[in-house]
């Protein structure tokens, strides 16, 4: 209903915005975030949180860039920065579910690490990428598409396909709406802590991929700032951050309702902080109704075991 | 080079206070000692002019002589000179001073100086060189310099710093900070301690200012640049759209790197004769797809520009835009140019890209060596002139140092 209701007044307000070209712009601006957004989807739903998504994406980038930089085939240099960000998915799960920390200081750490290794591969520099195979992953367009959506695409449909048709989707709502029913229903929690972990790992390293091919660069501090903005956007999805509820659909649409919320602003001339202030009404409003709908912050999912540590092991 | 915090050295830090002090000198010291280091000319010099006796100096062996812009008599006469007057804790202005400035790094022998830099962040490429190059010179000249980092663009951090670098008490801080309306809290802290400052990148009232590069007049060599570029393709003023890329988070006046924007500006209208119909300022937080998104919207909502004149407050977002250009097919019809020659320029002009055409070396990599030397010359009690700038140059795909490509 927002995005009918921005679109219609954008529509009457700008003579740009109903434009196939505008609405590929849009797409292009929030492909990055949609690619981890749609990761932080399952992870919400399982009753954790990953902040170091952004983090991973800048270590993975710049790992990207550093293989390229010794002119090894860009295959390589994407197999490398994927790898890095399994090991990143395998270290967050190692923390949360063996020594039983919170998800969410569990990965505010990681990305304190990631994000400090990101600027030790170069110095602290950035890097040019002179590998136009590269390069053209991310940049122009096939079929009038900008390259970046259809991976972001791609990686909505096999998330959404998991999610909805998948046994292990169905587990992922089961954890995250009660650990202990679902472990006496035969679900194994930490196998489904650490299936979330890995895939956040990988995914993210797949958006730092892509956010180096479109840039053409590679920066340590790359995505930087970025996991509220996806994680507001999976929330204003109708994730709950509680656990437990969520779906694809709903984040596909946060992100474009975000997207399409930064880009009207951009097409009215509007300055940068009236687009911070809109994201923030935005989210409080979906948070406040999802505490109005009866889950309370405190009761479940990421904040469940602040003191005490996770359950989920 | 070391990094706070450190270990307090209550002693050593009495006996360099003590030879600090010593260092200062006085008039019967000084005609006892040697004339200040030979220094080869400066730019725009004919000959070395003579220089007036320097106070007595516990420094060592010459390192490296650097050019700055005050290389004549000429120069000299009419920039303001500063002293730093111990007494009343503040720099003050004399008029007695050399024929000129050259930044002259020595060994620091016996005058164990301590100094402090405090750079904007250790995360933007021109800083990432310059702080290096502080760790060099530092290493060089055995001098005791230690970084504290702003952390840009945290508006706590640089209190914060200001704060530490007092109880570190150094003999000279070199501070840079971009955020001008906190330089009057962060110099006042300095001046209650008693500790020199030099003001760097943002100039403050009664300090020294070491300007990494002279905003204003690297926008205005950038659009005279462009304009040069685009009159040699045949446009005319009514052609073109200038995109300025900056950020709210600068003090939008001639006192932070904004000034750039306004330089850039005043050159496009006197020289080129755009309206300010046609100079649109976008805003671009230096997120590179961020800056790209902004562009592309701008670009979307701007269907009729012909051609494109742009300018990023950094490299970086000047890549953004040029990417957005790129992306939207007007890459052909636009040019662009940015500051600092950091990698997201280096790139492109290496490969002579048709639309990032140029940018300006702000000589990062010589900061240290600069930033140490007049911190030197402020410890010793020399007279500087109130503002330095190592020469800048705009550099393009045709003057690049093959050796960054």
């Amino acid at each position: 209903m927002a995005i009918v209701a921005i679109g219609i007044v954008m529509t009457m307000v700008s003579p740009f915005f109903f434009q196939a070209g505008n609405f590929l712009n849009v797409a292009r601006a929030v492909a990055i975030t949609g690619i981890v957004a749609a990761v932080s989807t399952p992870m919400l739903i399982s009753g954790n949180v990953d902040l170091s998504v952004a983090a991973t994406m800048g270590i993975s980038g710049m790992t990207a860039g550093a293989l390229l930089v010794q002119e090894l085939p860009v295959p390589v240099a994407i197999i490398g920065a994927l790898i890095v960000g399994l090991l990143m998915g395998l270290v967050n799960a190692v923390i949360v579910v063996k020594f039983r920390v919170n998800s969410l200081i569990a990965t505010i750490g990681t990305a304190f690490i990631a994000r400090g290794v990101a600027f030790l591969v170069n110095g602290g520099r950035s890097i040019f990428i002179p590998a136009e195979s590269y390069v053209a992953l991310g940049q122009g367009s096939a079929l009038g598409i900008p390259k970046p959506v259809f991976y972001t695409v791609v990686v909505f449909a096999v998330i959404g396909f998991v999610m909805r048709y998948t046994k292990v989707g169905a587990h992922i709502y089961a954890v995250g709406s009660s650990p202990e029913a679902a472990r006496r229903a035969g679900i194994s929690v930490p196998k489904i802590t650490w299936g979330v972990f890995l895939a956040s790992g990988f995914f993210s390293a797949l958006a730092g991929v892509v956010l180096t091919s479109q840039a053409g660069s590679a920066f340590p501090y790359g995505g930087q700032g970025r996991e509220l903005e996806i994680i507001a956007a999976v929330i204003v999805g109708g994730t709950a951050l509680t656990g437990g509820r969520g779906s694809i659909t709903g984040t596909i649409l946060g992100v474009v309702l975000l997207g399409i919320i930064a880009n009207s602003l951009n097409l009215m001339g509007l300055p940068a902080p009236y687009q911070d202030i809109s994201r923030g009404l935005l989210l409080v409003a979906a948070v406040a109704t999802d505490q109005l709908s009866g889950r309370t912050l405190g009761g479940r999912g990421v904040f469940r075991g602040l003191r005490a540590g996770t359950e989920e092991a | 080079m070391s990094r706070f915090p450190r270990a307090a050295l209550p002693t050593l830090l009495a006996l360099a206070l003590v030879i600090s002090a010593c260092g200062n000198g006085d008039a019967d010291d000084a005609a006892e000692t040697t004339a200040a280091p030979a220094t080869t000319a400066a730019p725009e010099t004919t000959a070395a002019p003579e220089t007036t006796a320097a106070p007595a100096s516990l420094l060592g062996e010459v390192i490296m002589e650097l050019p700055t812009t005050i290389a004549n008599a000429e120069q000299a006469a009419a920039a303001t000179w500063m002293l730093w007057d111990e007494a009343s804790c503040s720099f003050v202005e004399t008029d007695d001073h050399p024929d000129f400035y050259q930044a002259v790094l020595r060994k620091d022998g016996n005058a164990n100086y301590r100094f402090a830099w405090t750079p904007e962040d250790n995360v933007f490429d021109t800083l990432i060189v310059a702080n290096e190059s502080f760790r060099v010179a530092a290493a060089a000249s055995e001098t005791d310099v230690t970084e504290f980092d702003n952390l840009y663009p945290s508006e706590e951090q640089p209190l914060v710093v200001a704060d530490l670098v007092v109880q570190h008490d150094p003999d000279v801080v070199l501070s840079m900070n971009v955020l001008a309306n906190l330089n009057p809290a962060i110099m006042s802290k300095y001046k209650e301690a008693c500790i020199p400052a030099v003001a760097h990148s943002v100039p403050h009232e009664g300090q020294p200012f070491f300007g990494g590069g002279e905003w204003y007049a690297v926008g205005r060599a950038q659009a005279e640049y462009l304009i040069a570029v685009a009159e040699g393709r045949g446009w005319t003023t009514g052609d073109v759209d200038v995109l300025l890329c900056s950020h709210s988070a600068f003090v939008q006046d001639r006192t932070s790197p904004y000034a750039s924007i306004i330089g850039f500006r005043e050159v496009v209208k006197e020289s080129f004769d755009v309206g300010d119909d046609n100079i649109h300022e976008l805003e671009c937080p230096s997120d590179i797809v961020t800056d790209q998104a902004n562009v592309a919207d701008w670009l979307t909502a701007h269907p009729d520009t012909r051609n494109i004149m742009g300018f990023g407050i950094n490299d970086l977002r000047t890549l953004g835009m040029v990417n957005a250009l790129r992306e939207s097919g007007r890459a052909e019809t636009s040019i662009a140019g940015g500051v600092g020659l950091s990698q997201e320029s280096v790139g492109p002009l290496c490969a002579s890209d048709p639309t990032f055409l140029t940018s300006v070396d702000f000589v990062p990599q010589l900061w240290g060596e600069y930033g140490i030397a007049i911190a030197q010359d402020i410890a010793e009690g020399n007279p500087i002139p109130s503002e330095i700038y190592p020469q800048a140059t705009v550099v393009d795909a045709a003057s690049i140092d093959q050796a960054k490509c």
